[in-house]
């Protein structure tokens, strides 16, 4: 039997059994069959219970649902599939129905056989008898745990939207809004209930209601509008840049009935973007130019209006005293009001606030708001508060600028009539215009500095009476003095600049001091640029085809030196002596003319005494031989004065010439020493030692440098009887040394003496007179034989006086005697 | 004494005294003394023949005697004669020897390596 048969048959049982209660009995069976197909085959459970919680009937989704079968659960208490925390409800359950109240859609949770819950909506109807008494209750139960979830999900969702920081709505294809999170509430400023069923172009800025149109175009047709920029503006009217995301939303059926939009605020990002392009407008202006006043006014457009309504630029000296350089106002009328306000209140180094503050601390200072009270406080006195207020001010930054760790000044930034009120990201963009400004005021103040110095320079420059020209490396003119322009004959010193170096030199006959045309590689600049440390020559010039007489300059170059040690520049200085030239011409042919003039005489008296010293020696007059031989020595003395003359003024003019081959040293000073003994009585003149080499020299001019040492040795030791020579070699160095015993030579002109027209003063004056000038040539000649010539002497203990010549090596000695002149 | 008064000498320069001793000591010591303040070449001539030995001065009134010299050594039949070219600047020592004198003497100069110098030359 099944089970619907057995509980036909328990129904059954229980019924009266007249006739027509059969009959009625059969009807009912029938219905009954009927009713119980259609609670076996429902897809809810459907169970029921007795009063006393008794299950009486269990169908098929009953036991899917629970988990028990027919079996296991009819008989059992209902508490069977109650949690125990939920038990009192089914009392008050059972309660409602008692009273015959319906429980319809009665969502709680029931338990599986297996222990886990189900969360089930339920139904619960009683069950009576014809006579209406309760009988029990059938109970519908339907699983809604998917039903929960969806919901569960939806709830996320709706939450998710609620909460999220962008602005999220939808709209119908007409564009009316159906939903509007609390973040489009806060961007915006619609509440959801004012925004709500109005047309999305509510949030439109008017000139961009044709944006609207488009992008319904494309979500009728299914696009996805990608995020774009655009603006939408603020119940207050206020703009807001946003990027927006706008899909199609469809319905189950997948027809587009409307569209999302997420927008993404991004002013942020604009303002961002705002700055960076004002502080690359900034910095164009600043390095557009080094004229700091021209690029200051040109910045201070650019802040006013745009980052503030008044903008200063004060530079601070080193007193703390303030220099305002700049300043700005959005109402041109009121740029003389302010600065009539610093000039008559000018800012006070010891401050407690404002700008000497920020020069103080070197940090930056924001006034968000401006009160009333902080007028009070800053201001010293009744007049400047009531100037103060008349700004109206709105909020102020003061950011330093600062160079080489000095701050040395203030920029200002006030907003006044704009209402604006500045805050950390506004003061970042001031601090990083301030950083800017002070690097371009510093680069601009060294570049004064250096321009001041080279006007400087230039002012001197070209106020010397010298020449100057400086050349790049490449030979070209890269400065010139107008001297240097007039020496050359040139009209002006930018002619000279302007003119290429090569035909330049091409304007001139150039000769040296010989008159032989000057090679261009040896100006001065050219050897410096060949690598020579100086260079110096002496040129003649003319320029062509003017016939004016020739000039003379002493051309002196030397290098300038980069940090690589590489010739950046060099510079010459062309010092004019025509005028000297030609007083040295004059005073040579003077000179030559006078010791020519003095000369002739001096031979007709020699030749005569000759003359008479024969005729008296025929006669043999002894003392007139006396007389003629000192009168003979007076005319040689004389004779040599004139010749030290002659020769001073060569060495002078760099023309005593030498006629140079190699010379055997020895020999040359047993021969002077001989000529020199055969003119003095007084003294024995002994020599020690031998050099055993030979010298390249003069012959003439060495031995006239041994005769002046000899005869000084011979004049300052009157006392004594001997002069004592002696000769060596010192490695490649002959030396021959003249030492006399007389009255010796203080340390202080030892130097000295060597010098031209030098003489030793002293209470021995007398007896050292003359010219003064033999030492000097002994010293120019040895010095042209590359030799050294100095003394040893302390006063009163004679002195010794050292020439120390290079001697030839010999191999090359005895090449000299095979081709050269011997000795 | 005999060999050296058969030799000629001819002496030139400005300077009357110069000469003047000259003639008497060249002529004390046997040698013929012609002597000329200056002069052109045809002048220089001793008695139509010509001389043994020159002596002359570089600068005689308005005439360079280096260009006396040069010419006297680039004609066949004078350039044998040894020129002795004496002057007061003793850079002048070069140019004389470049212009064709045979030796050169500084003035004032002593006799003796005068009288020297003419031997030596005279050889």
């Amino acid at each position: 039997m099944s089970k619907h048969q057995q509980r036909a048959q328990d129904h059954g049982n229980r019924w009266p059994k007249s006739a027509a209660d059969l009959l009625l009995c059969r009807r009912l069976e029938e219905e009954l069959g009927m009713y119980e197909a259609i609670i076996a085959s429902s897809d809810d459970a459907i169970v029921s219970k007795t009063l006393d919680g008794i299950i009486t009937s269990w169908n098929f989704a009953a036991e899917s649902l629970f988990g028990y079968t027919a079996q296991e659960a009819i008989g059992q208490s209902i508490l069977l599939i109650i949690p125990a925390e939920l038990h009192g409800e089914e009392e008050q359950i059972l309660r409602k129905l008692c009273q015959g109240m319906r429980i319809q859609h009665y969502e709680t949770v029931r338990l599986r056989k297996n222990g886990s819950r189900v969360e089930v909506s339920l139904s619960i109807f009683p069950i009576k008898d014809r006579a209406g008494t309760i009988l029990g209750a059938a109970k519908i139960a339907r699983d809604i745990t998917i039903r929960k979830q969806e919901e569960q999900a939806r709830f996320h969702l709706a939450a998710l939207v609620e909460s999220a920081e962008s602005p999220i709505l939808s709209k119908t294809l007409e564009g009316i809004i159906t939903s509007w999170n609390r973040a489009a509430e806060q961007t915006y400023g619609y509440s959801a209930q004012e925004a709500v069923g109005q047309s999305i172009t509510l949030i439109f800025p008017p000139d961009r209601l044709n944006e609207f149109v488009t992008i319904m175009e494309r979500i009728r047709q299914g696009e996805r509008v990608s995020l774009y920029e655009t603006e939408r503006r603020r119940k207050d009217g206020t703009l807001l840049p946003v990027s927006v995301l706008i899909s199609p939303i469809c319905n189950s059926k997948g027809q587009i009935i409307g569209a999302s939009s997420i927008a993404h605020d991004i002013s942020e990002r604009k303002r961002i973007q705002a700055q960076e392009h004002f502080l690359i407008q900034v910095s164009d202006l600043l390095a557009s130019s080094l004229d700091y006043q021209e690029t200051l006014a040109n910045v201070a457009h650019l802040v006013v209006p745009q980052l503030a309504d008044w903008f200063a630029v004060d530079l601070v000296d080193t007193s703390g005293h303030f220099d305002l350089i700049e300043l700005a106002h959005t109402d041109p009328e009121q740029v003389h009001w302010a600065r009539t306000l610093r000039e008559r209140h000018p800012i006070d180094p010891d401050a407690p606030l404002g700008a000497a503050r920020v020069v103080r601390r070197s940090q930056a200072e924001l006034y968000r708001e401006i009160p009333d009270e902080l007028l009070v406080a800053v201001a010293r006195n009744e007049e400047e508060l009531a100037m103060l207020r008349q700004i109206g001010y709105s909020s102020a930054m003061l950011v330093p600028m600062v160079a080489r760790g000095k701050t040395f000044g203030v920029i200002t930034f006030v907003a006044t009539a704009s209402g604006k009120h500045y805050d950390e990201r506004d003061l970042v963009l001031a601090e990083e215009v301030g950083r800017r400004v002070g690097i371009a005021l510093e680069n601009a103040r060294l570049y004064r500095e250096v321009q001041q110095s080279r006007d400087q320079f230039d002012i001197i420059l070209q106020g010397v009476a010298d020449g100057i020209v400086v050349y790049a490396p490449d030979g070209s003119i890269i400065y010139a003095n107008e001297a240097a322009a007039h020496m050359t004959d040139l009209a002006s010193a930018q002619r000279m600049q302007a003119t290429a170096p090569l035909d330049l030199i091409d304007q001139y006959e150039l000769i040296d001091e010989q008159r032989r045309p000057f090679p261009r590689c040896q100006f001065p600049h050219q050897r410096v640029l060949a690598g020579e440390r100086e260079a110096q020559a002496i040129i003649g010039y003319t320029r062509k085809g003017t016939g004016q007489p020739e000039r003379w300059s002493l051309v002196k170059s030397r290098p300038v030196l980069g940090e690589n040690g590489k010739v950046e520049m060099v510079i010459s200085i062309l010092h004019d002596i025509t005028e000297r030239m030609s007083l040295e011409r004059r005073k040579d042919a003077f000179i030559s003319m006078m010791s020519h003039e003095l000369k002739t005489p001096i031979t007709s008296l020699k030749g005569f005494t000759t003359i008479m010293q024969r005729r008296l020696s025929k006669e043999e007059d002894v003392q007139a031989l006396h007389y003629l031989s000192r009168m003979n020595a007076q005319l040689d003395k004389l004779t040599r004065l004139i010749s030290e003359l002659l020769d001073i003024s060569r060495m002078q003019s760099g023309k005593l010439a030498l006629q140079t081959e190699p010379v055997d040293l020895d020999g040359l000073i047993e021969e002077t020493v001989e000529n020199v003994q055969a003119a003095c009585s007084t003294h024995h003149l002994l020599i020690e030692g031998r050099t055993g080499v030979q010298v390249m020299g003069d012959r003439e001019r060495l031995g006239q440098v041994f005769i002046n040492l000899l005869n000084n040795a011979i004049k300052y030791s009157p006392g004594a009887q001997t002069v004592q020579v002696h000769l060596w070699q010192d490695g490649e160095q002959a030396i021959v040394s003249v030492q006399d015993f007389g009255m010796g030579i203080d340390k202080a002109h030892h130097e000295k003496i060597f010098e031209r027209f030098y003489q030793v003063s002293g209470p021995e004056k007398s007896t050292s007179a003359g010219l003064g000038i033999g030492l000097s040539i002994s010293h120019e000649i040895v010095a042209r034989h590359q030799g050294r010539i100095w003394v040893e002497s302390s006063r009163g203990k004679g002195a010794t006086f050292f020439v120390a010549l290079p001697s030839i090596q010999p191999e090359s000695s005895n090449d000299q005697q095979a081709t050269g002149e011997t000795v | 004494m005999m060999q050296r008064a058969s030799k000629r000498i001819l002496v030139v320069d400005d300077e009357p005294d110069i000469l003047e001793f000259l003639r008497i000591i060249l002529q004390e010591e046997g040698y013929e003394v012609e002597t000329r303040e200056a002069g052109c070449l045809e002048e220089l001539w001793y008695n139509r023949s010509l001389p043994d030995l020159i002596l002359m001065d570089i600068l005689l009134s308005g005439q360079d005697g280096r260009e006396l010299v040069k010419s006297l050594k680039s004609q066949q039949e004078t350039k044998q004669i040894p020129v002795l070219m004496f002057s007061a600047n003793p850079s002048a020592q070069e140019t004389a020897r470049q212009a064709g004198a045979d030796d050169f003497l500084e003035k004032p100069f002593d006799i003796d390596v005068l009288l020297a110098k003419i031997a030596q030359s005279l050889q």
